[in-house]
């Protein structure tokens, strides 16, 4: 139970990166891959997927 | 604002739009399938009676006995231990909604693994749901995964440790509730569920007990009766009896190192007699093709045909493939004949189950005709 947690903790701490990453990179193309990045994340997070 | 912080706000709002989308396609998971049973029930109930542990999780699912005016024999018949095995659950929906208990009791776990219902196993292209139609229009049914969902239970270990045995199986293993038998009541959800059918087991004192599964064609053990040794009489003469309504099964003796199997651990730790049948699904191989909702009904896919061709298969692929009502009827009829065979054998406590389709009605007139 702590190791789902810490998990979740992590994959909350990955979006907020993610998330920073897509609003300082000036390239669409990045910005394309990392808002791709957020859909599993969001799912994960939620506990839905 | 400069223009690549406007694109980033509409990335992630679009983002955000696709993850709810998905959202609610993978929610619908959740949502149990109807299962509609005969008058003849007597009541239902839920696992977690059996182990509070599970209640309010997501593994908790539904329990439902019927009883005979006499007394007699308790069977017990589990579906969906594996959910991306849709002829076991089928069969399991099948018998509630047309059974009527003569003497002893039956008790029906339709969706064993009831979190497995909730997600498809990964890289798989499996299909969510499909439907069959019957007398009151469409019915839609979930296929599932093969173990728990990852949301209900995670992290998957490296290597799974089987409890109590020790033995070492692949750690996706630790979600498949038939390696997990006999459980524990504080172990991982799936140890949980093996723990409360094994404590319905011993309370409502089951005499024979059958789990209901499918496997990939290219498996030795397709179209298979399993049994523990306490019960290698009683399948002899089931397979006898399948045998005179044309039907072949292999009899195979659930091997005595190999733990956590349902045909194992109920019949060293319990009074029942259990038994495990499989039919064959190209759905679940390795060779198939398209995945699709028509693959898992009518069971036909090109390359096993041309695999049969080749005369590379262990089995008998039938030209017309094996569709659905032909596995659930293989399940249906191998239930009927372990019955007799029980009754003979225990003449004193016989369960005697009406209104169970045979293997020849299934065929004639498909799945739909037996659902309400």
């Amino acid at each position: 139970m702590v190791l789902h947690w810490i998990y979740v903790l992590i994959a909350v701490l990955l979006l907020g990166l993610v998330v920073w990453q897509m609003f300082v990179d000036k390239r669409w193309r990045e910005q394309a891959a990392l808002a791709m990045l957020v859909v599993p994340l969001l799912l994960r997070i939620l506990h839905i997927k | 604002m400069p223009l690549f912080r406007i694109r980033a706000l509409l990335l992630l709002l679009a983002a955000v739009i696709i993850s709810a989308l998905a959202a609610r396609e993978f929610s619908g998971m959740r949502t149990p399938d109807t299962i509609l049973p005969a008058p003849s029930l007597t009541h239902s109930g839920l696992l977690s009676d059996y182990s509070p542990s599970l209640s309010g999780t997501g593994a908790d699912t539904k329990v439902l006995v019927y009883e005979g005016a006499a007394r007699g024999g308790t069977f017990l018949l589990l579906g969906g231990t594996h959910p991306n095995e849709p002829a076991g659950f089928m069969a399991a929906v099948v018998l509630a909604e047309n059974i009527t208990v003569r003497s002893g009791r039956v008790i029906l776990i339709p969706q064993a693994c009831e979190s497995g219902f909730t997600a498809t196993d990964p890289l798989e292209g499996s299909p969510q749901h499909f439907t069959i139609p019957t007398r009151s229009g469409e019915r839609s049914f979930r296929f599932g995964g093969r173990g728990a969902n990852v949301v209900d239970q995670w992290p998957d270990p490296l290597v799974y440790l089987q409890f109590p045995s020790g033995q070492q199986l692949s750690g996706v293993e630790t979600r498949n509730l038939n390696r997990a038998y006999p459980g524990r009541v504080d172990g991982t959800l799936t140890e949980q569920t093996a723990y409360a059918i094994m404590e319905l087991i011993r309370r409502e004192a089951v005499t024979i007990a059958v789990d209901l599964h499918e496997a990939a064609p290219e498996i030795p053990i397709i179209n298979a009766l399993i049994t523990h040794e306490k019960g290698q009489e009683i399948a002899a003469a089931a397979v006898l009896n399948l045998e005179f309504v044309g039907l072949q099964y292999a009899l195979e003796l659930s091997p005595q190192n190999f733990r956590g199997l349902s045909h194992r651990e109920w019949g060293d730790r319990t009074t029942a007699i259990p038994f495990l049948m499989e039919t064959s699904n190209p759905i679940q191989g390795r060779l198939r093709g398209r995945t699709s909702t028509a693959l898992l009904l009518d069971g036909t896919d090109p390359w096993y045909r041309l695999a049969r061709g080749l005369g590379r298969m262990r089995i008998t692929y039938e030209e017309t493939g094996e569709p659905l009502e032909r596995r659930v009827g293989r399940h249906t009829q191998g239930i009927i004949a372990l019955l007799e065979a029980y009754n003979e054998a225990h003449p004193e406590a016989p369960c005697v189950v009406e209104g169970i389709p045979t293997y020849e009605e299934l065929l004639a007139h498909g799945v739909g005709a037996f659902l309400k």
